[in-house]
C-alpha cells in the first residue's frame, strides 16, 4: 500500500510532502523510492483522477503538498489537464512533468499553467532532485 | 562513365595535352574569371540569394578558383569523374536551380576561352593550337554539365526517395521510440535504486553498471529514431570543439583499438552543441567498430572552415557502399539500423558544412567533416 495523503510528515528542512503522479505503476513507484530514500513523503497516484479523489479526501485534514511530479500523456485525463487543478486548489505547490515527449506541444501549455521544470525520461536521480530543489 | 563520355563528345589526348600545356599561361588570372562570375551573380537577386551572405561567397571563390585549376590540371580519368561529382553533389545541397547551371557555365565558358586565346596569342601558340586548345575547353566544360546534371540529379532521386520513406517511417519510429522510453526510464530508476543498496560486490557492481551504459545506448538510439520525425534547426552557441570531441570520445568503449586524438587549438566554433556532439560520437564509434587495430581523430581549422577527421584502418568500403552511405536504414554493419551516418550528414548541412567520405577497399576509412567558421568570417 501507497503512503495516502494523511500519512503526512512534518515538513523538516528541505525535506518535501510530494505528490507523484504517473500511469506507468513501476515508474511511479521507483520515482517514489528514490525520493523517500532522501528523506522526502511521497504520496502516488497511479491516474490524475486517483489524485484529485486523494486531494479532496484529504482535503479537510491536511494542507496541500509542497511539490507535485506529473506525467504528461496519461490515460483519461493527462498530467496538463491535472497541473491546471492543482494549480486552482493549490496554487503555492511547485510543479514538475515528467515526459517521454522531449517535444511535445503540450509541454508548452503546462509551462504557461506554471509548470517550473520539466524532467525527460529516462532521467537520473541527480535530475530528479535537481529539478525539484530548483523548482522549490 | 566519364571514359564514355570523353568519347561519345570528342576529347582526345591531344585536348588533354594542350589544356595542360596552357596551365601556366592561363593560371595567373583565374582570379579576373572568378570575378566576373560574381558580378555576373550579384546582377542577378534570385541567384544571389543562393548564398547566405558575403562569407558565403568568399569561400565559394576560393571553390571555384580550385575548380578552374582542375580544367587545366591535364589529367582527367574516373578519378577527375568522382572529383566534379561531388561539385555537383555541393549544387544540390545549396538548391542551385539547374538553369544557373548552364547560364553560369556559359559565363565561365566565354571568360575562359577568351583568357586562353589572349594568352596563347602572347605565348606565340600557332592558329592550330589556338583552335584546338578553345575546343578543348568547350569539349571539357561540356562534360563538366554533364557530369553536374548527372549527379544533380542521381542526388537528387536518391534524397527523394529517402525522404519518402522517411516520411512514413518516422511516425512509427517516433512512436516506438517514445514507447521504449518509459520502460528504460524504469530500468534506469530501478537501476539506481539497486546501486545504493549493493555492496562491495564487485561482480555485482560490473553488471549494474553494465546494465547502465546498456540503458544510455538505447537511449541514444531512441534518440537517433526520435531525430527521423523532426527536422529541428541548429540552436547555435559558440563551442570549443576539442573539448566536444575530447569528453564525447571519452564516453566510447575501443577494446583492442588503438585510439589516437589529435586536437590542434581552434578558437570557438558556432554550433549546436548537442547535434555536433552526435555527430563525433556516431563518426568515432562506426570507426571503432571498423577498425582493425587503429582509429585517428583529428579537429583542425584553415582560414575558413573547422574540419573533424576520422579514420579507421579497417577493410573499407566497397563502391556500392560509398554512393549509398549516407541513405537512411543503410548500413553494413551487422548490428545497426543505418541511421547514424544520415543523422551526421543532415546535421552537418544544417551548419552549412560538408562531410565526405574517402575510402576504398582494404585500405580504411576516413570521414571529413567541413564546418564553415562562421563566427569569424
Amino acid at each position: 500500500m501507497h503512503p495516502m495523503v494523511d500519512s503526512v510528515l512534518e515538513r523538516a528542512g528541505d525535506l518535501m510532502r510530494i505528490l507523484v503522479v504517473d500511469d506507468n505503476v513501476e515508474l511511479a513507484e521507483n520515482v517514489a523510492e528514490l525520493l523517500e530514500d532522501e528523506g522526502h513523503a511521497i504520496t502516488v497516484a497511479f491516474s490524475a483522477d486517483q489524485a484529485l479523489l486523494l486531494l479532496k479526501e484529504g482535503a479537510d485534514r491536511t494542507p496541500c503538498f509542497d511539490a507535485a511530479l506529473l506525467d504528461v500523456r496519461m490515460d483519461g485525463m493527462d498530467g496538463v489537464e491535472l497541473l491546471g487543478h492543482l494549480r486552482r486548489c493549490c496554487p503555492s505547490m511547485t510543479c514538475v512533468m515528467m515526459t517521454a515527449f522531449s517535444r511535445d506541444e503540450r509541454l508548452d501549455t503546462a509551462r504557461e499553467l506554471g509548470a517550473r521544470r520539466v524532467l525527460a525520461k529516462p532521467f537520473a536521480p541527480d535530475a530528479l532532485l535537481s529539478a525539484l530543489c530548483d523548482a522549490a | 562513365m566519364f571514359e564514355e563520355m570523353a568519347r561519345d563528345i570528342g576529347f582526345a589526348e591531344e585536348h588533354a595535352e594542350l589544356l595542360r600545356a596552357a596551365h601556366p599561361l592561363v593560371s595567373p588570372f583565374f582570379q579576373e574569371v572568378v570575378d566576373r562570375f560574381y558580378e555576373v551573380i550579384a546582377q542577378n537577386p534570385e541567384a544571389r540569394a543562393v548564398f547566405a551572405d558575403e562569407s558565403a561567397i568568399e569561400r565559394q571563390k576560393v571553390h571555384l578558383a580550385g575548380w578552374l585549376e582542375g580544367i587545366f590540371g591535364g589529367v582527367y580519368d574516373e578519378a577527375y569523374f568522382e572529383r566534379r561529382a561531388r561539385i555537383g553533389r555541393a549544387h544540390v545541397r545549396i538548391r542551385l536551380p539547374q538553369r544557373y547551371m548552364f547560364s553560369m557555365m556559359n559565363v565561365v565558358r566565354v571568360r575562359l576561352q577568351d583568357l586562353l586565346r589572349r594568352e596563347a596569342i602572347r605565348a606565340g601558340w600557332s592558329m592550330h593550337e589556338q583552335q584546338v586548345a578553345i575546343a578543348a575547353v568547350d569539349k571539357l566544360l561540356d562534360m563538366e554539365l554533364a557530369i553536374m546534371l548527372e549527379t544533380f540529379h542521381e542526388d537528387y532521386m536518391t534524397r527523394l526517395r529517402a525522404n519518402e520513406r522517411l516520411a512514413s517511417l518516422g511516425q512509427l519510429a517516433a512512436s516506438i521510440g517514445h514507447e521504449l522510453r518509459n520502460p528504460l526510464a524504469v530500468i534506469d530508476s530501478s537501476l539506481h535504486l539497486l546501486k545504493r543498496r549493493v555492496s562491495d560486490d564487485a561482480r555485482i557492481a560490473k553488471h549494474v553498471d553494465r546494465i547502465g551504459q546498456q540503458v544510455g545506448r538505447s537511449n541514444r538510439i531512441i534518440t537517433d529514431l526520435l531525430e527521423l520525425a523532426r527536422d529541428r534547426a541548429p540552436n547555435r552557441v559558440v563551442c570549443d570543439l576539442p573539448a566536444i570531441v575530447e569528453a564525447t570520445v571519452q564516453d566510447l568503449e575501443h577494446k583492442g583499438v588503438e585510439l589516437t586524438v589529435d586536437l590542434d587549438h581552434v578558437h570557438g566554433i558556432w554550433v549546436d552543441l548537442s547535434q555536433i556532439q552526435q555527430v563525433v560520437f556516431n563518426l568515432v564509434q562506426n570507426a571503432i567498430h571498423a577498425a582493425q587495430s587503429k582509429v585517428q581523430v583529428r579537429a583542425r581549422h584553415d582560414d575558413t572552415d573547422f574540419f573533424l577527421e576520422v579514420a579507421d584502418d579497417g577493410p573499407g568500403l566497397t563502391a556500392e557502399a560509398r554512393a549509398r552511405l549516407f541513405e537512411p536504414l543503410f548500413t553494413t554493419k551487422t548490428k545497426g539500423i543505418g541511421l547514424g551516418l544520415w543523422l551526421c550528414q543532415r546535421i552537418v548541412e544544417k551548419h552549412e558544412g560538408t562531410i565526405e567520405v574517402d575510402s576504398q577497399e582494404g585500405e580504411g576509412t576516413r570521414f571529413v567533416v567541413r564546418i564553415p567558421d562562421v563566427v569569424r568570417s
